[in-house]
């Protein structure tokens, strides 16, 4: 027997069956097998493909050549200097304009003209000005990830702040912290941090798309090397990098929801 | 008796939209140091608006609230028990009591037995360490209840606290709150729809009813210990819902 959660939280038991035996957590990664399998397949029937995509067994050698070249290490090094100076630039600018207009019906007014007209436009769309103003510099990079993840917090922020119980403000004044910071400190901000933090979380993800785009010019990281290997026909190479993106963001994700169980441990 | 806290002829008026909606007139009130009173009148008639006037949270638009309380330190002179008790969730049960205390310029060690008194007065010293989640509804209403002596009021004003509550909950939390006035000897001012629990818990009953909101009548109750039913409360209350019954009358009139 097995017990089974409804969508509603209730429990009841039910006969197991193949699905209970074999766990979704083995399902998942005989999912990967059956995936990788398929792929290295088609890609050996199809010898006219062989250029266009490499065969799974070519994977390790080629990232084990990549490593002890150094290029990866320095690739790898490039881009998270890239995507921490642009996350954490881009999430403190986003999150402190989406609380301060979430606070103050003042900001939020004068703010949401201007933010109608540069919301719409992507990071990427940054790009002329990036390299102008700074080079094809790791700078360049950073201002361009920072602009794509501001948004994604700015809204996150906002809309959280915005959210708040209005009765909580009241309980604040009540108690003598009716002025602007104490609203801010003991109520605002509290209240807002899941919201906060579910808008840093997709920003860590969307940065890491960014960390490419902004790389696509020239500056040295994850990204050129990508479009050095891709010129190159080195194809296996690209999944390389496409899978060190994927190591990275299940690195950064995963020590997120570590930090968030400590910042929030009272929604849990 | 010392009076602690008077309206003077207030009136209320606030803007819904284009138009200006007069929540409350000419009301007077006089509350004496130490007294229970309860504040009873439908859903919807200004009850709490009173009360955030009262607490300086709104200012009136016409007449006068004076506080005769002096300042003290470490204390604030009212407090307010809010009808769902609004907790805030991110805090623990103590540092939801230490909310008002946080600006007052307590050592830490006296604002901790600040804390464990104001618990103790309610019962909850064993929820301490729990978030307001993983609490009753009645345990989370005795948290704002501590929330609010914690500051050691000299006049507390409770927000229809109980309304929320189960029968049961709520008649064992108005026995603890009556424990609770005697101990500290605070001036209560309770807003309540509920007749039956004014006449229980209150030494006067101000009747407030109408739009907009007028003071109807006060009534005295019995004297203590106050018993939930018998043929004197069912009398005060048929007088009370009379009274009631005149203001509806009036606004059906005034139509």
């Amino acid at each position: 027997m097995t017990m089974v959660k409804d969508f509603t939280g209730a429990t009841f038991w039910r006969r197991s069956t193949l699905f209970d035996v074999l766990q979704p957590r083995s399902l998942a990664v005989l999912g990967v097998f059956i995936f990788i399998g398929g792929w290295e397949c088609a890609a050996r029937l199809n010898s006219s493909a062989a250029a266009l995509i490499p065969t799974p067994s070519q994977i390790p050698a080629a990232w084990a050549g990549e490593i002890r070249g150094g290029f990866w290490i320095a690739a790898v090094e490039s881009s998270l200097s890239h995507y921490i100076l642009g996350v954490a630039i881009g999430s403190f600018l986003g999150v402190a304009a989406g609380v301060i207009a979430g606070v103050s019906a003042w900001c939020d007014a004068i703010l949401s003209g201007v933010v109608r007209v540069l919301r719409p436009i992507p990071g990427l769309a940054w790009t002329p000005f990036a390299i102008l103003w700074f080079g094809l510099t790791s700078t360049a990079a950073a201002f361009i990830i920072a602009i794509a993840v501001f948004w994604i917090n700015f809204f996150a922020a906002l809309s959280a702040v915005q959210a708040i119980d209005r009765d909580l403000m009241e309980v604040a004044r009540a108690f003598g912290h009716g002025g602007f910071v104490g609203r801010l400190t003991k109520i605002a901000l509290p209240a807002a941090t899941p919201g906060i933090l579910a808008g840093f979380r997709t920003g860590l993800g969307q940065a890491w798309m960014s960390v490419v785009a902004a790389e696509l010019f020239g500056v040295p990281g994850i990204g050129a090397r990508m479009m050095q290997a891709a010129s190159l026909l080195a194809t296996d190479l690209v999944v390389v990098y496409m899978l060190t993106m994927a190591l990275l963001y299940s690195v950064t994700d995963i020590a997120f929801l570590a930090a968030r169980r400590r910042l929030i441990a009272w929604q849990l | 008796m010392a009076i602690i806290a008077e309206l003077l002829g207030v009136g209320l008026a606030l803007a819904s939209g284009a138009q200006r909606v007069q929540i409350l007139d000419k009301c007077d009130v006089r509350l004496e140091r130490g007294e229970f009173v309860a504040l009873v009148g439908p859903s919807g008639a200004g009850k709490s608006s009173l009360l955030r006037v009262l607490m300086g949270l709104v200012k009136p638009s016409e007449g006068e609230v004076r506080i005769d309380l002096p300042r003290e330190r470490g204390r604030r002179n009212i407090a307010l028990v809010f009808q769902d008790a609004k907790l805030l969730p991110w805090r623990r049960v103590e540092s939801n009591v230490a909310l008002g205390l946080e600006g007052l310029g307590l050592t830490s060690l006296e604002r901790r037995s600040r804390i464990a008194a104001a618990l103790d007065l309610v019962n909850l010293t064993a929820q301490i360490d729990r978030w307001p989640h993983q609490l009753s509804g009645g345990q989370r209403q005795r948290v704002g209840l501590a929330r609010a002596l914690a500051v050691e009021p000299e006049l507390l004003l409770m927000d229809e606290p109980f309304g929320a509550l189960d029968a049961i909950t709520r008649s064992s939390l108005q026995d603890e709150l009556l424990t609770v006035w005697r101990r500290t000897n605070k001036t209560i001012l309770f807003v309540t729809h509920d007749i039956d629990e004014a006449i229980y818990l209150a030494d006067r009953i101000i009747v407030l009813s109408g739009t907009p909101a007028r003071i109807r009548g006060a009534f005295q109750t019995a004297k203590r210990p106050h018993v939930r039913s018998n043929q004197d409360t069912f009398r005060l209350a048929e007088e009370i819902r009379a009274k009631l019954g005149e203001s509806s009358q009036l606004i059906e009139f005034e139509i």
